[in-house]
């Protein structure tokens, strides 16, 4: 039986501010509020569906970065009293926050971010304050890691819905990491993801990964888009499957999955690290029923050839409603969604400001 | 006192006062002054400083229209009648 739900918010970053869609007829029609930090980067925005908390990764290029809060749904935010930092004489001060997470309900106060340079913060008051994880920031290997194109993010935090304690994060260009002491200690788990860009194509960290997200019905299942292609773990990620078959290109940002149907999985191919665009001016989103084996390329509704968009690491999202709702903003500003599976597109609005980070939650 | 002349974001924390007061005889250095407007203004220290108290890369602040950065920067002396801007810079065109 389909799952209804009354309200889904629909929470949008861009480089000049964050834009909250809600709908409350079936994802058939949305109410805008926003810009919210008006002229100001939000790289990420996550719902706390534990207690209704918005939270918001804000990066001022001048003033540096905020974790903001709203109680409301945006009506009004609140920066953390305590902000993410580095310690003193550590050398290093944080960049940007660029993702959030709130944690299971076994730990119902507890939220993590991921910020520029990578390390993880961990927060027990509900944002209000966070503390570095010290494990990460003094990894043994942190020395030789290198940034990728968008700095030395920690962008991905999957906690494990069996036991929080049992975390994965991914860092670009690091790879993923697994914790099972509650961040007390950090393995890499990058076997058989591909480095292309470097002399050892296999090595045990030093991997692109763009994104990561995890199964909700199956916690045991991973998917990874990769600069180096698409790789989907049974494991919980001791072990991953290269899944590019007949995708038109190893190269894309998000990933994401369908919630109710348990091997259906997304994902926005673009045309490479060189040219990050929908390949040959082909935009689409492209879904596997098989996780992974075969693909289809999902376009209707959407702009026809040429359409050279592209679509960053937090750009797409899948709600949990049955059927599932995709929803795909670009870095000019269109802001796509199926509420199908991905077989129809609508679109939401075309005349936003470069979109960062789509996402969705039912609220 | 010490002239304050804050702009932009800043703003925000201040109550939307651009201009200020502080007594000279509590503040020696920037670092002082920062730190006395976070009491005043919970958080607005760091917007200005880093994590490391490092003045924010695209943020300028001059004490009687001198960069500090020109001399010594968070460490620069304040004392009595001293105007001090907090900025943030403007690059690009």
């Amino acid at each position: 039986m389909a799952k209804k739900t009354s309200s889904v918010l629909l929470m949008v970053g861009t480089a000049k501010g964050a834009f909250l869609f809600t709908s409350k007829d079936g994802r058939r029609s949305w109410k805008v509020s926003g810009p919210h930090f008006k002229g100001t980067p939000v790289f990420h925005l996550a719902y706390d569906s534990r207690n209704g908390i918005v939270f918001a990764g804000v990066n001022s290029f001048q003033w540096g970065p905020t974790i903001a809060r709203s109680f409301d749904l945006g009506n009004t935010w609140k920066r953390s009293k305590n902000q993410p930092k580095f310690p003193k004489g550590s050398g290093l001060s944080v960049k940007n926050i660029w993702h959030v997470e709130p944690s299971t309900e076994d730990e119902p106060e507890t939220v993590y971010a991921g910020v520029d340079p990578a390390v993880l913060f961990k927060s027990n008051d509900k944002g209000e304050s966070w503390t570095i994880n010290q494990s990460l920031l003094n990894h043994e290997t942190r020395e030789r890691w290198s940034p990728g194109f968008g700095g030395l993010c920690l962008h991905s935090i999957l906690i494990d819905p069996r036991d929080p304690a049992k975390q994965h994060i991914a860092i670009s260009a690091v790879g993923t990491l697994f914790t099972s002491d509650g961040g007390q200690s950090w393995k890499f788990q990058n076997k058989n993801v591909r480095a292309g860009f470097l002399p050892n194509k296999y090595p045990i960290y030093g991997q692109c990964v763009h994104k990561i997200v995890r199964h909700p019905e199956r916690p045991n299942v991973i998917y990874q888009q990769n600069h180096c292609g698409q790789y989907r773990s049974d494991d919980n990620g001791d072990t991953w499957t290269d899944m590019q078959n007949n995708l038109p290109s190893e190269f894309g940002f998000p990933i994401a999955v369908d919630a109710n149907d348990p091997k259906r999985v997304y994902t926005t191919p673009l045309e490479g690290g060189d040219n990050r665009v929908s390949p040959k001016g082909r935009f689409a989103i492209w879904s596997s029923d098989n996780e992974g084996k075969r693909w289809s390329e999902l376009n209707k509704g959407l702009p026809k050839p040429p359409a050279y968009f592209s679509i960053l690491r937090e750009g797409m999202s899948a709600d949990q409603e049955d059927p599932c709702g995709v929803y795909v903003g670009t870095t000019t500003g269109q802001l796509f969604y199926s509420r199908n599976q991905g077989k129809n597109w609508s679109k939401v609005t075309d005349v936003l400001p470069p979109i960062l980070s789509v996402s969705v939650s039912a609220a | 006192m010490i002239t304050v002349n804050v702009s932009g974001h800043l703003k925000d924390f201040t109550g939307k006062k651009r201009q200020f007061e502080v007594p000279g005889s509590a503040i020696n250095n920037v670092v002082d002054l920062i730190e006395y407007l976070n009491r005043l203004f919970p958080g607005i220290k760091e917007r200005i400083l880093d994590d490391q108290d490092i003045t924010r890369q695209y943020v300028n602040i001059f004490v009687n229209g001198e960069d500090i950065r020109a001399s010594e920067k968070e460490n620069t002396k304040l004392k009595e009648g001293d105007k001090v801007h907090i900025l943030p810079s403007v690059a690009g065109g």
